[in-house]
């Protein structure tokens, strides 16, 4: 491999390292580790996934909050739907409820 | 004499994925209709299969070019690339190598290179499991050691690297961005990691494409940091450093062997 050339000294390398570790622990908004999978909250046609062809997933759910597909939401607003739906974005009609685990309601026949 | 059973198959198959051949000597049919209609409409399901299995992988693609261009391609991909595995999530790793050679789809010289980076999204998406490493690690080793470090990635990263702003090109056209369209003459490489459940893309610039590059070739900080810096005068290390960890493509960090220098 053709030898580039010494743009960075060792003191330099560290002197970023130090930086970038000093600047870490600012929460970012693109964080995906806060995220978590909500069953029963979904309209059909838009749960989440990206498992791509020949899979039983993205955009395959075929009712409306159906309890077996799920879609991403930030972590800890799951528990959130159809219980504080003083705010819009947590209704879901009758008494549903957002759920960590797989449902059996609302299957499609 | 009775052919064996697979090579049965063989020849059932084969005349399958050739749309103007003879059916195969061994269908029958009842009735007056001719085999041939009914060998085409199992032919015509076999195409449709595969060209949605397409569609499902490339939606960019299929934005860019519009659905009936779309479809004829991958029908034509189909028939040269066929299937090599009976899952379909696998079919069509070779459409960005068909397509930069598709004179017909010449016009939308960066629609190969979106290929790649949606092909990467479905391979990010079926890597396997594993914890990122935080930059705090980093902070642990010895400041003298530091340049000498070399990082192990996270199974699901993928660097698509292009002369296109592929990953605006992207955004937009999967309705991802709401931002106006992107400018061509810049150019993005893409960093595709799934550190969790959803798959991540990054556009990287300003030498970062260059410095992951190095890094996933096995490289040391320190050298790569120095090629990236031979391509972008202004490289900003620490900049991209944190940026690297923060998607959480880094999987471990290896510490210099004492003594071992290459």
């Amino acid at each position: 491999m053709a030898k580039s050339t010494k743009h960075f000294t060792a003191a330099a390398i560290a002197g970023a390292v130090a930086v970038a570790v000093g600047a870490a622990g600012t929460p970012t908004t693109a964080d995906a580790q806060a995220k978590e999978k909500c069953y029963g909250i979904s309209l059909k046609g838009q749960n989440d996934c990206a498992a791509g062809p020949g899979t039983t997933c993205a955009g395959t759910s075929t009712v409306d909050y159906q309890g077996n597909a799920w879609t991403l939401v930030p972590k800890g607003d799951c528990v959130k739907y159809g219980v504080e739906e003083a705010n819009a974005q947590f209704e879901l009609p009758g008494d549903r409820t957002g759920s960590l685990e797989q449902l059996d309601r609302d299957l499609p026949t | 004499m009775v052919p064996s059973l697979s090579k049965q198959q063989r020849a059932f198959a084969a005349s399958l994925r050739r749309p103007d051949g003879p059916v195969p000597e061994d269908v029958t049919h009842p009735g007056s209709v001719p085999p041939i209609k009914r060998f085409n409409v199992y032919r015509n399901n076999v195409a449709t299969a595969e060209i949605d299995a397409l569609a499902a992988t490339y939606p960019a693609v299929e934005a860019l070019v519009g659905s009936e261009f779309f479809r004829a391609t991958a029908r034509e991909f189909a028939v040269q690339f066929p299937p090599r595995s009976p899952l379909l999530f696998r079919f069509g790793g070779d459409f960005a190598y068909f397509l930069s050679d598709f004179p017909p789809a010449s016009q939308v010289p960066y629609l190969a290179d979106i290929a790649r980076l949606e092909w990467a999204q479905l391979q990010a998406y079926h890597a396997a499991d594993a914890t990122s490493v935080p930059i705090e690690k980093l902070g642990d080793i010895p400041p003298e050691d530091v340049g000498d470090v070399r990082f192990t990635f996270h199974p699901s990263t993928h660097l698509v690297r292009s002369k296109y702003p592929i990953v605006s090109i992207w955004a937009d056209c999967t309705g991802r961005s709401e931002l106006s369209p992107p400018d061509i003459s810049a150019s993005e490489d893409a960093l595709v990691v799934r550190p969790a459940i959803e798959v991540n893309t990054r556009a990287l610039s300003g030498g970062a494409g260059e410095f992951l590059a190095g890094l996933m070739r096995g490289q040391t900080l320190q050298s790569a940091a120095d090629v990236a810096a031979d391509q972008v005068s202004e490289f900003d290390l620490s900049l991209h450093l944190s940026g690297l960890f923060e998607t959480g493509c880094v999987m471990a960090i290896e510490r210099p062997t004492p003594g071992g220098n290459r």
